[in-house]
């Protein structure tokens, strides 16, 4: 499935991060984003293992139905094995995700870049993890 | 009695009749349910809001929210999208503040029996709205068995 093919989204991989955002300059109508976010979820479920960035920067509004539809793409990801990373929140939008709390269950971030580098330092913080402690007896 | 900002969606006041008396009504408009209408309607109403300077300029996208969450409750939930049911959105001023009443055509519901979307769990994909109008307005309560909510901001 591909993503560009679905309305608004444009993709693009950045060391192995897809980074999907919207074709668009500003989108206001919620019906738009809401169909946006429902094509973004088939092609979440399409596929595992991936580490998605959505770049929210277009998005001026997000009505009660657009965080439904971002939780919903949260847990079919987290289903698919996947990561997503949200990233570019304008900030009435950052500011309803702090209301809802929903800070508390995406992992945000100011840029696109940040939200890819951030990949790079859990695959770091993961292989030290991952590592034997000092010491430790060879199994 | 108007809703503390602690209190939750769950506690928003219903009352059986409708509203009263709010003050002057100074914008009115009815539309047909159907969700493509509601956007429009919304962006007419921030702007006359703003044209008589009752938003402030860093207020206007949380007006927006409430207004499109009231509006898509009546056309979805209330109206179940039936396109011959209407809704009515006016706009008042009083001496003490702006409001907005959205009405609808539908069965009603009880605000009471809306999970908090807070106390409920994060992972849940509805019953945000309700919470956001209560958050982000001075007053928000409930009348006609729930088939009309009216939100207000103090001048």
């Amino acid at each position: 499935m591909e993503l560009t093919k679905e309305g608004l989204l444009s993709s693009q991989v950045i060391d192995g991060v897809v980074v999907i955002g919207f074709n668009r300059g500003r989108i206001r109508d919620e019906r738009e984003i809401l169909k946006t976010l429902e094509s973004l979820g088939r092609f979440v479920e399409a596929k595992s293992g991936l580490k998605i960035v959505l770049d929210l920067s277009s998005v001026e509004y997000l009505s009660s139905a657009g965080l439904g539809h971002l939780v919903g793409l949260l847990k079919k990801a987290r289903s698919r094995e996947s990561v997503l990373k949200l990233c570019g929140l304008r900030d009435p939008i950052h500011e309803l995700f702090e209301v809802m709390r929903l800070d508390k269950i995406f992992e945000i971030h100011g840029t696109a870049k940040d939200a890819t580098d951030s990949f790079k330092g859990a695959a770091r913080a993961a292989g030290v993890s991952s590592a034997p402690a000092p010491g430790t007896p060879k199994a | 009695m108007p809703l503390e900002k602690e209190e939750t969606a769950s506690r928003l006041p219903v009352h059986e009749g409708p509203p009263p008396e709010q003050g002057e009504t100074i914008f009115e408009r009815e539309i047909p349910s159907d969700a493509a209408l509601v956007t429009p309607l919304v962006v007419r109403a921030v702007e006359f809001l703003q044209r008589e300077n009752l938003v402030r300029p860093n207020e206007e996208s949380k007006v927006a929210l409430c207004l499109e969450e009231a509006l898509h409750n009546a056309v979805r939930h209330g109206n179940k999208n039936d396109f011959k049911k209407r809704v009515r959105l006016k706009v008042f001023l009083s001496e003490r503040e702006w409001g907005a009443i959205v009405s609808d055509e539908g069965a009603g519901f009880d605000p009471g029996k809306v999970t908090n979307p807070l106390e409920e769990g994060l992972w849940g994909e509805s019953g945000r709205g309700l919470y956001l109008i209560a958050h982000y307005m001075d007053r928000a309560e409930y009348f006609n068995r729930g088939n009309t909510v009216l939100m207000a901001n103090r001048l």
